[in-house]
C-alpha cells in the first residue's frame, strides 16, 4: 500500500520544527544563511536541506494573508527524476512508494534536478559529506544507500523510520499535526474532509493538491488558495511524457525539412559532372 | 521567489555543440555522396574524418561535466534504460562512434593512405555503414535536444520543438564545418564549395524557420530570449551573426566561405548556449 | 493557566492577544487546531503586527501596542450594552452584586484617577474602595463574626459593582477604541460579536496571552480586564474557558510556584515584611482570611495559610523551629522598601547596582545583559560589582559583560566566576508547565565535562557556607548553623528526589512518612513541607505521581492519570463554576464536574458528593443548596470572583498611555499609570524620550526559532540558519518615508541607545491611524547579543540587543518592565 505524507497548509504555523527534525534525524549540516529582510532568507532546498517552509504574503481583497508552504520532494507516482536518470540510481520503493536516490550509483549529472517539476527541481547536488555523516555511517546507518560526495540528495521519506514502524521525523515533530503520515487512501480522505470543512468555514479556494499529471504524489497538500499562489505548478506533467513526440520533431527536421533541400542541391552536383575526386 | 540553482554550464554547451557537429558532419557528407551519386565523395570523406575528433571531444566534455570524484564511475551510465534520453544518448553516441566515427573513416583511409588494405574498396559495406551512420548521426544531433526537452524547465520543454531546432542548427554547423575545412585546404574544389554554400544557405533558412516555430510554440517562456536577459546574445549572436550574416555574405560575395562558415558555426554554438543558460534563469 | 494545554481543544472561541501562541508556544496549536477542526471554534488574534498566529486566525485585528485596556474595556462595554453576558453566572459567582463604599469615585469623575490618590507618593489610599460590610455571626470564624460585604441581588444599587462597572465601561465606546487603539471599528465589532457568543451558558471561550500583556506599565490591569470579560461571559472555571497565561519557559510556572519572585515565598504565601511577627503574619491568614470581606459559607481556603507557613519553617529549620520560638519566623529573611523605596524587582536591583549599592551577584538561569531592560545601563551597573558568579552552559553576554562592544575590559574590576552548568536534559527533576502539570523528566545523558546540576552546585555552596559559619562564626551564624539541609540520596550525593519529597511534605519529627496532600499539613509543627501546592506529588507509599504517563481513554481531556497537577491533581481550577447553581454542568456535552446527590461519601457514609472528570475545586460534600454551596471562588475571601479588585492603580482597569507614547491620553488628563515608579526621576541616566524626538512605537518580541535571550538557540546552527541576524520589522509605508529597501541595514535608536538591524519591510506591519494621526511601528526581536556562535550582526561597535532601547520603567504591581511599548526612530545606515 502506497504511503503518503499529508501537509496541511491551513494548519501549518511555520514553526519550522520539521526543518530541524529532518536535519537532526538525517544528520544534515546547517545551511549558511544571511538575513535578507525576510523570514525565509532565501533558504533553498539543497544537498543538506530536504524540506523548508516558505512564507508568502498576499493582499487578498477581503483580508491580508500570510501563507506557509513546505518545499520538499513530492514523491511522485510517476517520478520524472527516476525516468531521466541514465544510471538508474533513482527508484520508487515498492513498499512505501517513496522515491529514493541511490547515491552509490548516482554520478551527479543533475538530470534529475532539471527533470523534477516541483520547487525548481527537488534533487540537489552536494559536494561534501560531513564528518558527522561519516561517523553516522560507521555506526551502520546506510539507508537507503550510503552518503557519497558529489551526488544528488533529497528527502528520502525517512524510509529507515517508516520501515521500523515510525513516522517520518518531520511528521512526528509537527506540533499542530499539519503533517500527517499514513496510507495514501487514508491521507486523501483526511485531506478531502479537511477541505470540505475549510470551505464551510469560508475558505472558498481550499483544495487538495495531488496532481494527476505526475501520477499523483506521495506528498499531498491541503491548500488555501490556488497552487500557483504557493509556487506550485497548477498542472505538472511527468517531464518525460512527450519524449517520443519531441524526438519526432527532431527526426522530421532531419528527415524531411533537410533531406529535401539536400537532395535538390546535391543532385544538382551530379549534373555538373566533374565533381568527386 | 528563490534563487535558482544553475548547475549546467558551458561544458555542457560544448558537449552538445560538438556532438551535434559530429552527427551533422557525417549526415551531410554521407547524404551529399549518396545524392550526387559519388560526385561529392570528398565531402563525405571530410565529413567522416571530422567525426572522431568531435566525438572524442564530446566525450571529454561529457566526462568533465561530471564531478571529478564521480567521473570515473561513468560506466554507471552503461546500463540499458531506454526511457532515459541521457541513456539513449550514451548508446546512440557509442554506436555512432563505432560506425560513423571508426568504420567508415577507416574504409576511406584505406583508400587514401593505404592502411588496413583489406578494407579498401569495400563500397557495399561503406554504404551500408553510412546508412546506419546517418541514422545514428541524426540521433547524435537530436539526443541532447531531447535531454533538455524532457526536463521541467519551461524554455526547454514547454514546446515540443527544441529537438527540431537542435537538429536544424547542428546541420548548419556540420555543413559549415566541412565547408570551412574545404576552404582552408590547399586543394580547392569549386563544385563542392558552390554546392555547400547553397546547402548552408538552405540549412540556415530551415533553422531560422524551425527556431521561429519553436519560439512561437514556447510562448511566454521564450521571453528570456526575445526580451529578457539573454535577448542581446540571441538577437546579436544567434540571429544577426549566426544566421543573417552568413546568408548576406554568401549572397554578396564569393570567396568569403571561411568567414561565413565561421560565423554560422559561432551562431550554432551561441544558440545552444543561450538555450542552456536562458532556461536556467528563474 | 487556570486551565491547561489540552483543554484548549474544548473551546468555542480562542482569543490570542498579548501573546503569539503560534510562534512562541507552538504546541498550543495542537489543541487550538483541534478545537477549530472538531468544535468549529473560531480563532481571533489581536496584535500590533500580523504574526504567525494571526495567519491562522479567522479574524485578525491590529492594535497599537500599549492599548489593550481600551480594547478589552470596549469589549466589556459591548457585552454589557448588548446584554451578551451570562446573567446567572455574574449574579451568583461574581462580586457584581456586592456594594462598594459610596465615597468611591472613578476616573470618569476625577479626570483619570480613582478616589484616594496621593500625587507626591504616587500611591492610592484604598479606604474609599472598600466594600460596604455588615457583621454576621459565623461559628467557624475566629471570634464567631464575619465582616461580610453587603449584597444587592437585583444589582440595581448605584454602589453595587455591576452599576459601577457599567458606568466605567460605558466610556469605552467603539469609536473611542478606534481612536486610541487604531483598530478599525468594524473589525473591533466583529471580534466583540464573535467572542461574546461565548456568553451563552453552554459555550466557553478562552484567552491565550503572554508577555504582550504583562510587559506594560499597566500589565496587571491588562490581564484583569480580560479576566473580567471572561467573568461576564461565564467562562471561568469552565472547560474550554479560563484565563490562560502561556508561560515562556518550560518551567517558569515552577519558578513562580517555588517563589523566584520577591513578593512571595514558596507556594504563593506573602513575603514577610520587616517588623512582622509570627503571630501577626499568621493571623493575616488565620483571622483575616476567615473574617474580612467573607460572604457567609465562603470556603476562603487561605485561612489555612498558617499550616503551610509552619510546615515550611519546619522544613527549613527542622528541630530548631518550635511553637515557643514562633517556628523561627524571626530567622526568615524579610523585605523592606527596597532601593529608593522601589522594591526588589529586576529594575530596582539593577538601579541599586548602578548606584553602587550591590556588591556581588549570583546569576543563574538567566542572561540579564540581553534580557534586562535598558541594557546599556544594566551592563554598566555590572561594572560596579565586586564579584559575579554566573552559572550557565555557555559564555553569555552576562558572564562576559566586560567584553561588550564599547567597554574597556582593563577598566572593569569585577571578578567573574563562571560555573559550568548542566543542561535540563542532563539531569532528573520536575518541571511545571503552564497548565500546572508537574512532570518528571529523566536524565537523557551525563553532563559534559565538569558541568554540574544546579542542585549539586547549590548543595556544594550551601555546605561550604555552613562549614565556614560553623568554623568561623559571623553575622547570623545561628541561622545558618540551624538550617536543616539533608537532601542526600542513597550514595551521599544530593538527590533531587529527596528535594521533591521535601516539597511534598512529611511528618515531623519521625520524618519518614510522606503526607497524602496539603489537607494533612498541620500548624502544630508535626508536619514539614517545602511547598504546600506540591503536596500530593508523592503517594504516602512514596510513589512519584509526577512520573505517571497514562493518557486518558475517555474523558474531556483532563488526563487525570498523566503526571500530577497542583493543586491536588486538579486540572481546571475554580471548576465549581462550570456548573449551574444546582450543580449541573452549564455545558452537558463537556461535563467537568457535577453534584451527584446519590454518591455516598466513604468517610461519613452520607449521600451527596461532587464528582466528575476532574478533582472538584470545592468542598467535596458541600451541597449546592448549602450555605456557600454556590460560592465557587474558594481562594478568595468573598467566595465570588472579583469583577472589582483593588490593585495599585485602582480597582478597575483604566487606560493610561505607555510611559513613552507617541500620543496623548484622550481618555483623561492622566497620561501614564499614576502608581508606577518613575526611575528616571531617581536616576537621570535612565532616560525617557519624547515623541518629538522619537516618533515611532518600538516593541520587542520573540521568534519561534530562538528562545529567550538566545543563549540556548544562538549556539545551535540549525536554528541560526532560520533566523540568522537581528532584524526590525517595519511597514512598507515607513520604509517608503525613510527610503529603506528590504534587506538594508538600518539603525534603530532612541534616548537610551542605538542598534543596527536588517530591515524586514512587510505588509504584515501597517501604520496605525490614531485619532487622525499616522503612527508607525518598529518590531524588534530581543534574542540577539554579542556572545556565542551567532551574535546578531556584523557591526563591531554595536551589540544588537533590542533591550538597549527598552526603558527602565515597570508595572505598578509586579514591576515587570515595559518592554512592549516605547519610542524609537529609525534611519538608514549609509
Ligand atoms: S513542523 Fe508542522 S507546523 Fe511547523 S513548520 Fe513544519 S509543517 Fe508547519
Ligand atoms: S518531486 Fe521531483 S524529485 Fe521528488 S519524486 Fe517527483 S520528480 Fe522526483
Ligand atoms: S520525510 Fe524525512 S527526509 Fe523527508 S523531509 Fe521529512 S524528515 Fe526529511
Amino acid at each position: 500500500m502506497a504511503k503518503a505524507i499529508l501537509y496541511d497548509a491551513s494548519k501549518c504555523t511555520a514553526c519550522r520544527a520539521c526543518y530541524v527534525a529532518c536535519k537532526q534525524w538525517n544528520v544534515l549540516a546547517a545551511a549558511e544563511v544571511k538575513e535578507l529582510g525576510t523570514y525565509y532568507n532565501a533558504l533553498t532546498l539543497d544537498g543538506t536541506t530536504w524540506n523548508l517552509i516558505d512564507f508568502i504574503e498576499k493582499d487578498d481583497p477581503d483580508r491580508f494573508r500570510w501563507h506557509f508552504i513546505s518545499h520538499r520532494c513530492m514523491h511522485c507516482g510517476d517520478p520524472s527524476c527516476a525516468n531521466v536518470c541514465a544510471a538508474g540510481a533513482i527508484t520508487k520503493d515498492s513498499e512505501t512508494g517513496f522515491v529514493l536516490i541511490d547515491n552509490d550509483k548516482c554520478l551527479g549529472c543533475k538530470n534529475c534536478h532539471y527533470a523534477c517539476p516541483f520547487w525548481e527541481g527537488v534533487p540537489r547536488f552536494r559536494d561534501e559529506i560531513s564528518e558527522a555523516e561519516e561517523e553516522w555511517m560507521d555506526h551502520g546507518n546506510k539507508v537507503p544507500g550510503k552518503r557519497v560526495a558529489s551526488t544528488m540528495y533529497k528527502c528520502r521519506g525517512c524510509v529507515d523510520r517508516v520501515k521500523n514502524g515510525l513516522e517520518p521525523a518531520c511528521v512526528t515533530t509537527c506540533p499542530p499535526d499539519a503533517l500527517q503520515f499514513g496510507d495514501k487512501g487514508e491521507m486523501l480522505s483526511i485531506a478531502n474532509a479537511r477541505v470540505a470543512l475549510l470551505k464551510e468555514r469560508g475558505e472558498t479556494k481550499a483544495q487538495v493538491y495531488d496532481p494527476k499529471g505526475v501520477g499523483g504524489t506521495g506528498v499531498i497538500y491541503v491548500l488555501l488558495d490556488d497552487p500557483e499562489v504557493y509556487g506550485l505548478p497548477a498542472d505538472p506533467k511527468v517531464s518525460t511524457a512527450d519524449m517520443v513526440t519531441k524526438w519526432l520533431t527532431g527526426l522530421i527536421t532531419a528527415g524531411i525539412l533537410t533531406i529535401v533541400p539536400f537532395w535538390m542541391v546535391f543532385k544538382a552536383a551530379e549534373a555538373e559532372g566533374k565533381g568527386g575526386e | 521567489m528563490h534563487e535558482g540553482t544553475h548547475y549546467w554550464h558551458w561544458l555542457l554547451v560544448a558537449e552538445m555543440f560538438l556532438g551535434g557537429l559530429a552527427g551533422a558532419c557525417f549526415f551531410t557528407g554521407a547524404l551529399a555522396d549518396f545524392f550526387s551519386k559519388g560526385k561529392l565523395r570528398r565531402v563525405a570523406k571530410i565529413g567522416s574524418y571530422l567525426v572522431l575528433p568531435s566525438v572524442i571531444l564530446t566525450l571529454v566534455f561529457l566526462l568533465l561535466d561530471l564531478p571529478p570524484s564521480r567521473m570515473f564511475y561513468f560506466w554507471h551510465f552503461m546500463i540499458f534504460k531506454p526511457l532515459s534520453s541521457m541513456n539513449q544518448g550514451v548508446w546512440i553516441l557509442t554506436l555512432f562512434t563505432m560506425t560513423a566515427g571508426v568504420l567508415v573513416p577507416a574504409i576511406f583511409l584505406a583508400e587514401d593512405k593505404g592502411i588496413l588494405p583489406f578494407l579498401k574498396g569495400q563500397e557495399g559495406l561503406r554504404k551500408a555503414l553510412s546508412v546506419i551512420g546517418i541514422i545514428f548521426g541524426v540521433g547524435t544531433m537530436g539526443y541532447s535536444g531531447v535531454v533538455l526537452a524532457d526536463k521541467a524547465v519551461p524554455l526547454w520543454s514547454a514546446s515540443i520543438f527544441l529537438p527540431a531546432t537542435w537538429v536544424a542548427v547542428s546541420i548548419v554547423s556540420g555543413i559549415a564545418a566541412i565547408r570551412l575545412v574545404l576552404a582552408l585546404s590547399s586543394k580547392k574544389d569549386e563544385l563542392a564549395e558552390t554546392v555547400l554554400s547553397k546547402a548552408l544557405m538552405m540549412a540556415l533558412i530551415v533553422a531560422a524557420i524551425v527556431i521561429v516555430v519553436f519560439l512561437f510554440a514556447s510562448g511566454d517562456h521564450a521571453s528570456v530570449l526575445i526580451s529578457g536577459s539573454y535577448a542581446l546574445a540571441f538577437w546579436l549572436g544567434v540571429v544577426l551573426i549566426g544566421i543573417v550574416a552568413p546568408i548576406v555574405i554568401d549572397f554578396a560575395a564569393k570567396n568569403m566561405a571561411t568567414i561565413s562558415s565561421i560565423l554560422a558555426i559561432l551562431g550554432v554554438f551561441l544558440y545552444k548556449w543561450v538555450i542552456l543558460y536562458g532556461g536556467q534563469v528563474h | 493557566m487556570t486551565n491547561h494545554w489540552v483543554d484548549l481543544k474544548n473551546s468555542d472561541c480562542i482569543v490570542i492577544m498579548g501573546g503569539n501562541a503560534a510562534e512562541n508556544h507552538p504546541m498550543s496549536f495542537k489543541w487550538i487546531t483541534k478545537a477549530m477542526e472538531e468544535r468549529g471554534a473560531k480563532l481571533i488574534c489581536v496584535d500590533p503586527r500580523f504574526t504567525r498566529s494571526a495567519a491562522k486566525a479567522d479574524i485578525y485585528a491590529p492594535l497599537r501596542s500599549g492599548t489593550d485596556i481600551p480594547f478589552i474595556m470596549g469589549m466589556i462595554n459591548y457585552v454589557i450594552e448588548n446584554k451578551k453576558y451570562h446573567e446567572e453566572y455574574i449574579k451568583c459567582y461574581t462580586n457584581a452584586t456586592l456594594l462598594v463604599n459610596p465615597e468611591f469615585k472613578m476616573p470618569g469623575d476625577l479626570n483619570g484617577l480613582f478616589s484616594g490618590y496621593d500625587s507626591t507618593a504616587r500611591k492610592y489610599d484604598r479606604a474609599t474602595w472598600a466594600y460596604q460590610t455588615e457583621d454576621l455571626p459565623d461559628e467557624k470564624a475566629p471570634g464567631g463574626i464575619i465582616h461580610s460585604p453587603k449584597r444587592d441581588m437585583s444589582m440595581s444599587d448605584p454602589n453595587c459593582v455591576w452599576q459601577i462597572l457599567k458606568k466605567h465601561a460605558a466610556r469605552y465606546t467603539p469609536e473611542m477604541v478606534e481612536k486610541i487603539c487604531g483598530t478599525p471599528k468594524d473589525k473591533f465589532l466583529e471580534i466583540c460579536e464573535e467572542f461574546s457568543k461565548t456568553g451563552a451558558p453552554e459555550k466557553a471561550g478562552t484567552i491565550c496571552y503572554a508577555m504582550g500583556w504583562t510587559q506594560h506599565t499597566v500589565g496587571t490591569e491588562n490581564i484583569r480586564a480580560f479576566a473580567m470579560l471572561q467573568l461576564l461571559l461565564g467562562n471561568i472555571g469552565r472547560p474550554g474557558g479560563g484565563v490562560n497565561a502561556l508561560r515562556g519557559e518550560p518551567n517558569v510556572q515552577g519558578s513562580t510556584d517555588h517563589a523566584l519572585l520577591f513578593h512571595i515565598i514558596p507556594a504563593y504565601l506573602a513575603v514577610p515584611k520587616a517588623g512582622d511577627t509570627f503571630r501577626g503574619y499568621a493571623d493575616k491568614y488565620t483571622v483575616d482570611k476567615a473574617t474580612k470581606d467573607v460572604l457567609p459559607g465562603s470556603i476562603s481556603w487561605w485561612r489555612n495559610g498558617e499550616k503551610y507557613l509552619v510546615s515550611l519553617l519546619k522544613e527549613w529549620f527542622g528541630d530548631a523551629a518550635t511553637a515557643d520560638n514562633g517556628y523561627r519566623f524571626d530567622w526568615m529573611g524579610k523585605i523592606g522598601g527596597g532601593f529608593q523605596g522601589g522594591g526588589y524587582s529586576h529594575i530596582a536591583l539593577f538601579e541599586a547596582m548602578y548606584a553602587g549599592e550591590i556588591k556581588g551577584m549570583l546569576c543563574l538561569g538567566q542572561n540579564p545583559a540581553v534580557g534586562g531592560p535598558n541594557s546599556n545601563i544594566e551592563t554598566a551597573a555590572m561594572e560596579n560589582l565586586e564579584w559575579l558568579v554566573d552559572l550557565n552552559l555557555w559564555e553569555t553576554e552576562t558572564n562576559s559583560f566586560w567584553k561588550r562592544p564599547g567597554c574597556d575590559p582593563e577598566a572593569v574590576q569585577t571578578e567573574v566566576w563562571r560555573l559550568p552548568a548542566a543542561d535540563s536534559c542532563e539531569k532528573d527533576g520536575s518541571i511545571s508547565n503552564s497548565g500546572r502539570w508537574i512532570q518528571w523528566r529523566w536524565k537523557g545523558c551525563e553532563p559534559l565535562g565538569d558541568c554540574k546540576t544546579d542542585l549539586e552546585i547549590t548543595d556544594l555552596i550551601m555546605k561550604e557556607v555552613k562549614r565556614l559559619y560553623a568554623e568561623e562564626g559571623g553575622k547570623g551564624a545561628e541561622i545558618i548553623n540551624n538550617i536543616y539541609w539533608d537532601y542526600s540520596g542513597p550514595n551521599g550525593d544530593p538527590d533531587v528526589v529527596e528535594v521533591a519529597k521535601a516539597c511534598n511534605g512529611y511528618t515531623w519529627p519521625d520524618r519518614n512518612k510522606l503526607v497524602k496532600n496539603f489537607t494533612k499539613l498541620e500548624k502544630d509543627g508535626t508536619t514539614a513541607c517545602g511547598n504546600w501546592l506540591f503536596s500530593g506529588t508523592f503517594t504516602e507509599d512514596g510513589e512519584n505521581l509526577m512520573q505517571r504517563r497514562i493518557p486518558e481513554a475517555e474523558g474531556i481531556g483532563n488526563n487525570l492519570e498523566w503526571t500530577f497537577a497542583w493543586p491536588v491533581n486538579r486540572r481546571i481550577v475554580y471548576n465549581r463554576a462550570s456548573c449551574d447553581l444546582e450543580g449541573k454542568p452549564w455545558n452537558p456535552d463537556i461535563p467537568e464536574i457535577w453534584w451527584d446527590p446519590n454518591k455516598v461519601d466513604a468517610q461519613t457514609g452520607k449521600p451527596g458528593m461532587w464528582t466528575g472528570n476532574d478533582v472538584p475545586d470545592f468542598a467535596a460534600t458541600k451541597a449546592p443548596s448549602a450555605v456557600g454551596g454556590d460560592l465557587p471562588a474558594i481562594m478568595l475571601n468573598e467566595g465570588v470572583f472579583k469583577l472589582y479588585a483593588p490593585c495599585s492603580e485602582g480597582p478597575l482597569p483604566e487606560h493610561y498611555e505607555p510611559v513613552e507614547s507617541p500620543v496623548e491620553n484622550i481618555m483623561s488628563g492622566q497620561q501614564i499609570n499614576p502608581a508606577t515608579v518613575l526611575w528616571h526621576e531617581v536616576n537621570p541616566d535612565t532616560k525617557i524620550g519624547t515623541a518629538d524626538e522619537y516618533p515611532i512605537i518600538g516593541s520587542t518580541y520573540r521568534v519561534t526559532e530562538h528562545w529567550q535571550t538566545g543563549i540556548m538557540t544562538r549556539n545551535q546552527p540549525w536554528l541560526v540558519d532560520l533566523m540568522p541576524e537581528m532584524f526590525v520589522e517595519i511597514s512598507k509605508e515607513l520604509a517608503g518615508e525613510k527610503n529603506i529597501e528590504p534587506g538594508e541595514t538600518v539603525e534603530v535608536f532612541n534616548a537610551r541607545g542605538s542598534l543596527q538591524a536588517v530591515a524586514i519591510v512587510t505588509g504584515r506591519v501597517k501604520p496605525y491611524n490614531i485619532n487622525g494621526k499616522t503612527v508607525h511601528f518598529a518590531g524588534l526581536p530581543w534574542c540577539y547579543g554579542y556572545a556565542g556562535f551567532c551574535t546578531g550582526g556584523a557591526c563591531p561597535t554595536l551589540n544588537y540587543s533590542a533591550n538597549q532601547l527598552t526603558p527602565h520603567v515597570g508595572d505598578a504591581n509586579t514591576m515587570i518592565p515595559e518592554y512592549k511599548a516605547f519610542l524609537v526612530d529609525i534611519r538608514k545606515v549609509k
